[in-house]
């Protein structure tokens, strides 16, 4: 099995890692997965006062795919 | 443009032929191709002589009587003619098996077929570093106890089980002492007298020797009887009908010959690569856990967790090596490794581990690539890890509630 050009290129070159600052009360923090599972994604966004998300970040644990789709929900 | 193969560090899963075990193996695939059990012409002479070579080399190495030695098609075959075999012809007298929680599916899978069968079979659980307690087992025996069945070398984590108490123990009380062998032969000194050993197998591709053959060591005195599994001709002493396959027994004799005559030099040759791929990996990294004994270990195995990073994910990460996780992304369940959790690995831990296995053909340069290339994919992963990021933060991972899924 191989992966596509796709998934390999956001697994190498994951797009918004990092993380926002969880205090800011424009952003919100959402974790989920478990060690023992195998993957666990943080997602953090922050949303202006209008409602538009202005950003968007992201930590992953877990195997190539989990770490290529996060990168891509972002 | 050139594709550059993955350095090999998987010396576990298999061994590449060495050259001069292949090229005693040529001849007869071509010139000398008789039936080594055809009576009446020199094509099968030929063939017999070759195979009966190879039958004492084996024997030899174990320090048994070349009768004793049964040729099978590998391991697995061998484990399931010892296990079910002596299972079936003891059944009258002896109902009850003892193995441990850290074999070879190969055997664990006979054992489950076993008890579905009637048989009574008992699950050692071991250490945390990977060895069984005698006193365990010596507890584990019952009246029925007809076959104790324990790895010599560990598969995953390479460690070496205290064979000569565990047949010292058997001896005493009147039970078979069966050993996979598989990833021990050319490791460790193996003697079936000493260690009171009654049946021992052995793979030819675990030891630089071709794949599709195996052995399978039966003590004659005092004679362990076996039922057989495979009907036909009778070969082998009725043990295990069929043709010979003349060069892979060829190859099998000459890779056990080689294993156990470099064996002491090339343990030493791999302890001092081992030692300094751990050293490299320790300096440059917080958080890596050895699983297993250290001591008690073949040298050419390393099966080591890097908190906080997924394997497969660290897998994609090191595609210049080639090696084996203990999770399980690849596997059909999503449990990780069976023989980490036995010894009481967590289960994020377990996920988090790489089996790294180094064997004749490994050089320095490729243990110095290996570390780096590692180092540096742990490095990058632990900085786009949340676990990491919490543990960094001084959130202690196990505590928090985690909603499995």
């Amino acid at each position: 099995m191989s992966y596509s050009r796709q998934l390999l290129d956001h697994y190498e070159n994951p797009r918004n890692v990092g993380a926002l600052d969880p205090e800011d009360k424009n952003v919100g923090t959402g974790l989920v997965g478990a060690p023992a599972c195998g993957d666990v994604m943080k997602l953090q966004i922050r949303v202006t006062d209008e409602g538009v998300i202005e950003e968007a970040k992201f930590k992953t644990f877990g195997c190539g795919s989990a770490i290529a789709s996060s990168s891509y929900v972002t | 443009m050139k594709i550059t193969k993955p350095i090999y560090l998987d010396y576990q899963a298999t061994t590449p032929c060495d050259d001069r075990v292949f090229e005693k193996m040529i001849p007869f695939f071509k010139e000398n191709f008789g039936n080594a059990h055809s009576r009446n012409h020199v094509y099968g002479w030929y063939a017999e002589e070759a195979v009966e070579k190879s039958r004492a080399q084996i024997a030899s190495v174990l320090k048994a009587d070349p009768r004793e030695i049964v040729f099978t098609s590998g391991a697995t075959e061998s484990n399931n003619l010892a296990l079910k075999g002596a299972a079936y012809f003891y059944k009258d007298q002896k109902n009850h098996l003892i193995t441990t929680l850290t074999e070879h599916k190969c055997v664990l899978d006979t054992c489950r077929y076993l008890e579905q069968n009637g048989f009574k079979i008992t699950y050692l659980p071991v250490l945390s570093n990977g060895l069984i307690d005698l006193d365990v087992l010596e507890k584990a025996f019952t009246p029925q106890t007809g076959l104790v069945s324990i790895m010599a070398v560990n598969n995953e984590i390479g460690v070496i089980q205290p064979l000569s108490e565990i047949g010292e123990l058997c001896r005493e009380k009147g039970v078979l002492f069966h050993t996979d062998a598989a990833q021990a032969v050319g490791k460790i000194p193996l003697d079936v007298n000493t260690m009171n050993i009654d049946l021992l197998s052995l793979s030819g591709h675990k030891i630089y020797g071709p794949k599709g053959i195996g052995a399978l060591y039966v003590r004659r005195k005092p004679r362990v009887r076996l039922e057989t599994l495979i009907h036909g001709g009778g070969q082998e002493r009725g043990f295990r009908s069929g043709t010979l396959p003349t060069p892979l027994c060829v190859g099998l004799g000459e890779a056990c010959f080689i294993a156990d005559q470099e064996r002491e030099e090339e343990n030493e040759r791999l302890r001092s690569l081992r030692n300094r791929f751990l050293e490299k990996i320790q300096n440059a990294l917080s958080e890596v856990y050895l699983n297993g004994d250290l001591e008690k270990r073949i040298p050419g195995n390393l099966n080591l967790s890097f908190a906080y990073v997924e394997g497969e994910g660290l897998m994609m990460g090191i595609k210049n090596l080639a090696l084996s996780s203990g999770s399980a992304c690849t596997s059909e369940s999503l449990e990780p490794s069976y023989v980490l959790r036995a010894l009481g690995v967590s289960e994020d831990l377990a996920h988090t581990s790489l089996r790294i296995g180094f064997g004749r053909f490994t050089t320095t340069q490729e243990i110095d690539e290996a570390a780096e290339s590692i180092i540096k994919a742990v490095k990058r992963l632990r900085e786009m890890s949340p676990l990491w990021e919490m543990a960094q933060m001084g959130v202690d991972v196990n505590s928090v509630k985690w909603a499995a899924h």
